[in-house]
Formats: structure tokens, sequence, C-alpha cells
């Protein structure tokens, strides 16, 4: 189970978490929505240890994920996996380097299995052995977030979190993304946590969603309810109205 | 309006703070050259990029530098008849002070700029913040390769440009002014020290170091997308090249000062 327990984080005088409280269950999937600044980013990267917050505790199975440094880090974050918003692909490796990344890190495979063992990966996410010995920079986004999933889940980690997994794809790439990572959860039986702010997406992908708002959790529950759930704020967004709790910056009315 | 002395305090703690935050950056970085894990693909990359693909322009540098000193001090010292210096005056400015430099010069700009932009780009990409999520530190995958192959790379080329460096003078002496052939070389060798070259071997390591240092740290801590990266670049080559000047005095005075 990952638990989180009144998560603070300021920058300066910008308080971008005010005190999240969260509590995932081993195998469920929870999708973090909210609006740009809304510290869905932060949280997750103070999941990782890239941001150390002010307050609070996060905890993976009772073991603690705050102010790790070094070893204790590096050990913590084998048991974790993250795809990023842009896959974050090492654009100095192959493909199936990038994949194995972490077994080939830890020595557990030689470079042959390792190979081996990256085709296998990239078929799993719907890609051809042909792009194993290739840069990433030469691939489309779409292909690069699949291999940044593939990345993700080679070292089988008991949490994922997909950080804007859609974002930047077209409706039909997108969709496909969602669809692999629903079914990688269910296969592995991992705890992950997506942020996005794409409604869709949110509802296909987890089991339960939080809205983030002005650093709060705002609304908490399953995600077939999403869209009814009764909450202003949830409702505005979810819902895209430019009237309501959220303040929307007044446009130039358009000149005829 | 502005206080001068807040003004003052403020670039003063800049200062030291900079100072101190590279500091910081270079123990990080040397200290997990000497612990596991280490990443021997990358110390051989950097290895070859450095001591190998430098080759080409340190060797055109030294090569036209000992030629035109070699005209240059004929022309000078036959003012006043001391025209058989030459051989003496290129082995030793070559060796003590042109070779280092200018190879530390030349390779700030063709591999200090290439380490800050690519350092750059993987930060503004989250590709550095990838490395931690895959358990690996930064310092041990992408600073310590570029720091060792720095200090013991630049050496290697330094010693190939002070041959190539004298036998620019010696061509020049030679087949141009109409040297013997066999004076100016064992001239040459006779007016060469150990210390000579050892020194310039020391200064090429210094460089090789504050090369490497500079543009990983420039790299490193760069913000802000593209633009960021270009002004990443741009730093890593100016302050390469001015430390290179301050410390070329005081390698010198620490060798040659009795």
């Amino acid at each position: 189970m990952l638990k989180i327990q009144g998560l603070t984080k300021s920058f300066g005088d910008n308080h971008v978490l005010r005190g999240i409280d969260l509590e995932i269950e081993r195998g469920d999937s929870l999708v973090i929505l909210g609006g740009s600044g809304s510290g869905k980013s932060v949280t997750l990267k103070c999941i990782m240890g890239f941001i150390h917050p002010d307050a609070g505790t996060i905890t993976l199975d009772g073991d603690n994920l705050v102010g790790l440094e070094g070893r204790a880090r590096s050990a913590m974050n084998q048991r974790v996996g993250m795809l990023f918003q842009h896959a974050a692909l090492l654009d100095s490796l192959p493909v199936w380097e990038n994949v194995m990344f972490a077994p080939l890190r830890f020595g557990r495979v030689s470079r042959r299995e390792a190979r081996k063992a990256a085709v296998g990966w990239l078929e799993r996410v719907g890609l051809d052995e042909a792009i194993a010995g290739i840069l990433p920079g030469e691939l489309a986004t779409g292909a690069q977030k699949r291999i940044g999933l593939a990345r993700a889940i080679a070292a089988e980690p008991e949490l994922l979190l997909f950080d804007e997994p859609t974002t930047g794809l077209d409706a039909l790439v997108g969709r496909q993304i969602d669809a692999l990572i629903r079914s990688t959860i269910t296969d592995m039986g991992a705890t992950a946590i997506t942020i996005t702010h794409d409604i869709d997406s949110a509802r296909r992908v987890g089991d339960h969603v939080a809205m983030l708002y002005q650093g709060q959790i705002a609304w908490s529950g399953p995600a077939a309810n999403l869209m009814q759930s009764g909450d202003p704020v949830v409702d505005q967004f979810v819902h895209g109205r430019l009237t309501g709790p959220i303040p929307v910056p007044a446009l130039p009315e358009a000149r005829a | 309006m502005i206080n001068p002395f807040a003004f003052v305090g403020r670039v003063v703690l800049d200062f030291f703070q900079t100072i101190g935050s590279v500091a910081v950056f270079a123990f990080m970085g040397l200290s997990h050259a000497v612990r596991p894990p280490f990443f021997w693909r990358n110390y051989m990359r950097h290895f070859i990029e450095i001591g190998y693909l430098s080759l080409p322009v340190v060797a055109l540098t030294t090569l036209f530098s000992g030629m035109v000193l070699a005209l240059q001090s004929y022309s000078g010292f036959s003012r006043f008849s001391a025209e058989g210096a030459v051989a003496m005056v290129v082995a030793l400015s070559i060796t003590r002070e042109l070779a280092p430099v200018l190879a530390g010069l030349m390779v700030a700009g063709r591999i200090g700029a290439a380490m800050a932009a690519e350092i750059g780009t993987m930060r503004v990409t989250e590709q550095i913040d990838a490395l931690e999520a895959l358990s690996t530190n930064p310092y041990s995958y992408l600073v310590a390769p570029r720091l060792i192959a720095g200090i013991l790379m630049m050496p290697f080329l330094v010693a190939v440009g002070d041959i190539i460096g004298v036998m620019g003078g010696y061509i020049v002496g030679v087949y141009k002014l109409g040297f013997n052939s066999a004076a100016y070389l064992q001239q040459t060798w006779d007016v060469l020290e150990t210390e000579d070259v050892v020194s310039g071997l020391v200064k090429a390591a210094v460089y090789g170091f504050i090369v490497t240092l500079m543009g990983c740290y420039h790299g490193y801590r760069s913000t802000g997308g593209a633009q960021g990266v270009g002004r990443a670049t741009t730093q890593a080559v100016v302050s390469s090249a001015i430390l290179i000047l301050i410390a070329n005095y005081f390698v010198t005075e620490l060798f040659f000062t009795k």
C-alpha cells in the first residue's frame, strides 16, 4: 500500500501542496487529476524523491520514501518504475539498452540476455524487434512513450508512476497508451499512480480518481463516479465549464 | 534607488556561492570516480571523444603554432644576430606554454561546449531525473567519466601536440630558413629538460579537469529549455577559457619560480 499523509510543499510564497492525504491499495490504480499548476507533478516528484517535501510522510508498504539519499534512495527506486511525460529516454543509448537499463546496471543480466529480454518487453508494448538497435531520437513520440513504458516495467516494480502519459499524443495513440497502461497494471498487479488533466484518459486508466485543486484533494472516489461526483470543482473541471469555483482568466473578445 | 553597498554585497555573495557550488560539484564528481559503480563504456566513450577525436584539431593548431613561432623568432632574433636560438625558443615555448594552452582552449571549444550541451539537454528533457529513477547516480554516470577522461587524455593530447609543434618549427627552420637538420634536432634535444615537458603535461591535466568540470557543471545546472542550454554552453566555454589562462599563471609559478 502507498500511503501519503500531510504532504506539504512550498516554493517561496507559492504553497503548491497544502497537506495531501492519499491511500492506494496494492494493485489499485489511482489517477490524480488537476489543472496546470495544481501540484500534480510536485506530488509525483516527492514520491520519486526528486523534491523533498516540507512536511508529511510517504510510505510504500510501510517503508519510508521521504528524505532518502544514496543507497537507500537507489534501493527504493528499484521498487518504483516511472513513465516520464516526454519519455525521457537516454538518447545516447539504443532502444534495447534504454529498456534494460536498470537490469543491466545492477548486473542482473548479461548484455546478450538483456537484448533478448528487451525484445520481449518491446513486443509487450506493441513494438517490433526491428527498432531495438536504433536510437530513440529517430522514433515518433508515441513509440518513445511505449519504450518509456517498457523501461518502467522491465525492472518489474511494485509501484508504477505515469506522468501525463497521453500528453502530446493524438487521440488514437493516446488511447493505445492508456490500454497498455491498464493491461500492464492488471498483468503485473502493481500499484499505479497516474497524473493527468485528460479526463477520458483518467477514466480509462484509473480505478480511483483524486482531484487536486489549490494544493489539496478536493474530491476522491471511484473513477466510474467521476462525471457525477456532485463536487462543484470536479464538475466544472471535467465538463470544461468556464463558470464555477475554478477561476478562468477572461479572454479578450474576438474581433468580428 | 539601488543601494551600492547592497549591490556590491550581492555580487560578492554570488561569487562565493558560485565557487562553493563548483567546489561541491567537483568533489561529488571526483568522489564518484573512485567508488563503484563504474560505467566503463562511458569512460571509454569519453576517452575516445577527448583523446582521439580531438587529435586533428590539436595537431593542426600546434603544427602551425610551431611553424609561426620559428618564423617570428627567426625574424626577431636576426636583429641581434641570435638566429641560432630559434630551435630553443620553439622547443621551450611549445612544450611549456603553447601546446598546453592552445590544446586547452581548443578542447574547451570542442569538448566543453559539447558536454554542456549534452548534459544540459539531458537536464531539460528529464533524462537526468530518469537516471535517478533508474537508481543511477548522475555523478557516477555522467560526471565522473568525463572528468577522468579530461584529466587523463589532455596530457596525451599535449604530448602529441609537443612533438607536432616542435616538428612544425623544424620544418620551417630546415626547409625554409636553411638550418642544418641534424643541428636543429640536436639543439632541440639539448635544450629540453624533463621539467619543461612535465610542466606542460601537468598543465594539460589541470586544463582537462577545468574544461570537463565547466562543461559538466554548466550543463548540469542548466534550466529553461533550449535557451538555457545555449546559455550553459556559452558559459562553459567562456569560463573554461578564463580559468585556463588563470591556472596557467599559477602552474607556471609552481614549476619555474625558484
